[in-house]
């Protein structure tokens, strides 16, 4: 049944942008202002740059191993057992740190912000329930969704941006270039660690299910500059309306929607970005979920994984609710836990792969003498 | 206690919805996949319901990565931020 | 029958889970807050709020004739348990979205504002669309118990008369909480808030008596801008040195100057119709200067002389010339102002060499407190009397023609 899950290449391009928007749209900006100040926004630029170097990294890694998808690939790369532990850890850890934090971010922010007595353990169980029921249907009806909800997220963004033209106040960008390249380097560190090296593992649900495949790379790559670009207007529009002051709060895009009012006519309109914030980490959640489901499917060799839907789901909805104590052991556990971990998943990780794919290729081709790199190795 | 009962009760309604829904598809294999993994979940939930004290996983990955992490701040220079 | 069960179980879980009445608080349960005033009292914070009278202020029914407002003051440690601690006192739970100002009183402001302000900055319930103010001479309390006329709510008045006063005078300063934290933030440290002013007897203000004659007893006034140098309240300005302060803030919409007749007794009005200033800094010799180049255009709004030839060209020429050094006049008694009265750089001049040149701020920026006072400031004025309202030559003139 799922073998026959097909999403076109549009679909896909709505994915990746969702996933590339999730939950860094209301946060980000606060992260990028503290680091480098005025010049937050061309540490989105450095940001974008490095994730299209990363997301053609990616690309070139499912070339060579057309058809499979990434736990596939690690066992012809590195071995079976090799390959299952790589695979394990990856997914394993993906699955601890991903879809828990996310649901820990809506939680948060909704108990911040808007529903300040609902205890959280409502919003998580809610929601949780949500993507169980959206992975349980399959990806399929998931990248429907997407192709509804995209004009309506879409629309008030747009919507938003617009409004706020007339408080931005371009001295605040001044001046440029004050901090040196590693900082900014750094501080670009903060995109791509949540939205750019994670999106490899967008691939292990995809792979083989778009319908035009000689679009979907494009798609992808489409998807992930689309959603960066997303973040790099509310970054910029930040900038400009608040200055300095995007630092000091957990949410700035929320506030800048609060600061909107058009002729005393148009304003309170925050929940707007409320609702932008709910469709967009329903994606980043439930892709991470995905494709924690098949990757377990597939390292423990079940042909129906859709039987892991509820059990994981559950597992997630705990973890959410026990992994924070606190909202600022989250902030720092994010730091200290996932860059790294997003590290390994997104530069370290295909790179070896890479390279070790292209020895064993160079090695067979000697033994062979045919150029083939599509056939299994070392398995 | 009320809400551990509760959190088991649905557990064993998930089980047997999933169950049902199957019919002959499921192997032995799955099952056992199916109920241990939903075990672990409903398991710790219960626990934290009726309010027993487990460990928090996130400080053994915190303590995992932390070095790593040093090395990256250490790398970029950047000091605590 | 096969899918009964599973369905009941989905409709009792929606239900649960989709009732979505959580933290409703219906409006009948709810005291809206329109101002608040803080004060310090012997080391404790005094909160004011004032409530809206809903009944009071409901067009249709026209009102019993109670008070359209609510005081209610409690002392506390905290602001937040303050205003927790005054609900013994209320009708209904306080609903803050709707606040329209923020009095802060005179002495709390020199105490420093800044512990304060971090209930309001933090708690979700506050936005940021409402203007801060100071109590000039006075507690906050006095300055919210005044009941006005025209608009009963006299929160809403202070708010839109301020906004009004901000868009057509000029020498008031709508400041909201983001906007002020962004001035105490900047590099020089300094910011300025709006004070008003109480005249008259604040226990007549909070009858009724009070709205009941054509002109009131008890009045409130904005007048001059309070100060602070980081978060201490350090003197006030007056009307001229806030209108210049404005001018190089370049947030001065729209304001009127006075010149004199240039032979005979009476006086000319210029109205300022747009302007925009850019400050500059620059590091000539090592050393900062400071370049403000103002854009006004203007517009001649009435005259009393009979002297005045307005039909002639040279004769607005020579208004623009009186103007500029007029406008230079008021733009110097306000760098004055910052550089040798206060010594508070609110002027936003730190900011302007920090966008300049970052690495020369980057090493001087301790010293600025220092430096500031010293700081040359170059004006460049471009000004231009447009218009002469609806007639050329005043009737003033045709008289004086008449035998």
């Amino acid at each position: 049944m799922n073998q026959e899950e097909k999403i076109s290449s549009y679909q896909l391009l709505l994915l990746a942008t969702f996933f590339t928007v999730g939950s860094s749209i209301l946060e980000l900006p606060s992260t990028l202002v503290t680091i480098a100040e005025q010049d937050a926004w061309i540490a989105m630029l450095l940001g974008i740059a490095i994730s299209a170097i990363m997301v053609g990294l990616y690309l070139l890694l499912i070339r060579q191993y057309p058809g499979k998808n990434l736990h596939q690939i690690n066992e012809a790369v590195f071995g079976r057992k090799i390959g299952g532990i790589v695979s394990f850890y990856l997914t394993a850890m993906t699955f601890f740190l991903g879809p828990p934090t996310v649901i820990y971010y809506l939680g948060r922010f909704l108990s911040i912000q808007i529903m300040v007595e609902t205890p959280a353990s409502s919003t998580h169980l809610l929601y949780g329930l949500l993507a169980i029921f959206a992975v349980a249907l399959g990806i399929e009806v998931i990248a429907r969704v997407a192709e509804i909800l995209f004009p309506i997220f879409f629309i008030l963004y747009l919507g938003l941006m617009l409004l706020l033209i007339p408080l931005v106040e371009f001295e605040r960008l001044q001046p440029v270039f004050e901090h040196d390249f590693k900082t900014l380097l750094w501080a670009s560190i903060f995109y791509v660690q949540f939205s750019c090296f994670p999106i490899i593992i967008m691939l292990t649900s995809f792979q083989g299910k778009v319908t035009q495949q000689k679009k979907a790379p494009k798609a992808f790559f489409l998807g992930n500059f689309f959603g960066g670009s997303i973040l790099f207007i509310t970054t910029l529009i930040s900038v400009l309306v608040l200055g300095k002051l995007t630092a000091l709060f957990n949410f700035p895009s929320y506030v800048l929607a609060q600061k909107i009012n058009v002729g005393d006519f148009i304003q309170r309109i925050e929940m707007v970005i409320t609702v932008m914030w709910f469709i967009t980490l329903f994606f980043k959640l439930v892709l991470y979920f995905d494709s924690a489901v098949v990757g377990f499917a597939e390292i423990l060799k079940i042909k129906n994984h859709r039987f892991l839907v509820v059990p994981l789901g559950i597992l997630i909805i705990y973890f959410s609710l026990t992994n924070f104590p606190n909202d600022v052991y989250q902030l720092n556990q994010d730091k200290t836990t996932w860059i790294p971990h997003s590290f390994f998943l997104g530069v370290l990780y295909p790179i070896v792969v890479l390279i070790i794919g292209f020895v064993q290729g160079k090695l067979k081709e000697k033994r062979k003498g045919i150029h083939r790199p599509s056939e299994s190795k070392g398995g | 206690m009320i809400a551990a009962i509760f959190i088991f009760l649905s557990g064993v309604l998930v089980t047997w919805i999933e169950f049902r829904r199957a019919g002959r598809q499921i192997n032995r294999k799955e099952q056992i996949l199916f109920l241990f993994i939903l075990g672990i979940g409903i398991g710790l939930s219960m626990l934290k319901a009726i309010g027993v004290p487990i460990p928090n996983p996130m400080d053994f990955a915190i303590a995992f990565y932390h070095p790593f992490y040093d090395l990256l701040i250490e790398f970029f220079g950047q000091k605590g931020s | 029958m096969k899918r009964t069960i599973p369905s009941i179980l989905v409709v009792i879980v929606l239900c649960v889970m989709l009732t979505s009445c959580w933290s409703r608080r219906e409006l009948n349960e709810l005291a809206i807050v329109v101002g608040l005033g803080i004060d310090k009292v012997d080391d404790r914070y005094q909160v004011s709020i004032q409530l809206v009278n809903p009944t009071e202020i409901s067009a249709r029914l026209g009102g019993a004739g109670q008070s359209p407002i609510v005081l209610i003051t409690e002392k506390g440690e905290t602001i937040q348990e303050t205003l927790h601690r005054a609900l013994v006192e209320a009708p209904r739970r306080y609903f803050f979205s709707h606040l329209q100002i923020l009095v802060l009183g005179e002495e709390l402001a020199r105490n420093g504002i800044r512990d304060v302000l971090d209930f309001f900055w933090r708690d979700h319930e506050f936005r940021f669309d409402y203007y801060l103010l100071v109590a000039k001479n006075n507690k906050a309390e006095n300055i919210l118990k005044v009941l006005t006329p025209l608009e009963k709510l006299p929160s809403q008045k202070l708010f839109s008369s301020l906004e009004a006063s901000e868009r057509y005078w000029g020498a008031t300063g709508d400041i909201t909480l983001d906007e002020l934290v962004i001035r105490m933030l900047g590099e020089g440290k300094g910011a300025g808030l709006t004070g008003i002013e109480l005249l008259g007897d604040p226990t007549v203000g909070g009858s009724r008596e009070n709205i009941e004659v054509a002109e009131p007893k008890t009045k409130l006034k904005y007048s001059q801008i309070a100060i602070f140098k980081e978060d201490r309240l350090v003197g006030w300005l007056n009307e001229t040195e806030t209108i210049g302060t404005k001018y190089i803030l370049d947030e001065l919409k729209n304001t009127i100057y006075v010149l004199p007749c240039p032979k005979n007794k009476g006086h000319i009005a210029i109205e300022v119709i747009r302007s925009n200033t850019k400050v500059e800094g620059k590091i000539e010799n090592g050393k900062p200067t400071i370049h403000v180049y103002v854009k006004s255009e203007q517009n001649l709004g009435e005259t009393q002389c009979e002297d005045l030839d307005l039909t002639l060209p040279e004769t607005l020429f020579d208004l623009e010339k009186m103007m500029k050094k007029k406008l230079g006049q008021a733009l110097h008694i306000a760098v004055d102002a910052a550089q040798k009265k206060y010594k508070v750089d609110f002027l936003g001049f730190g900011d302007a060499i920090h966008r300049a040149d970052p690495k020369y701020w980057e090493e001087h920026r301790k010293n600025w407190e220092h430096e500031f006072a010293q700081v040359p400031v170059h004006l460049h004025l471009d000004l231009k009397i447009y218009h002469t309202g609806t007639v050329t030559d005043s009737y003033n003139r045709e008289m004086e023609k008449l035998p």
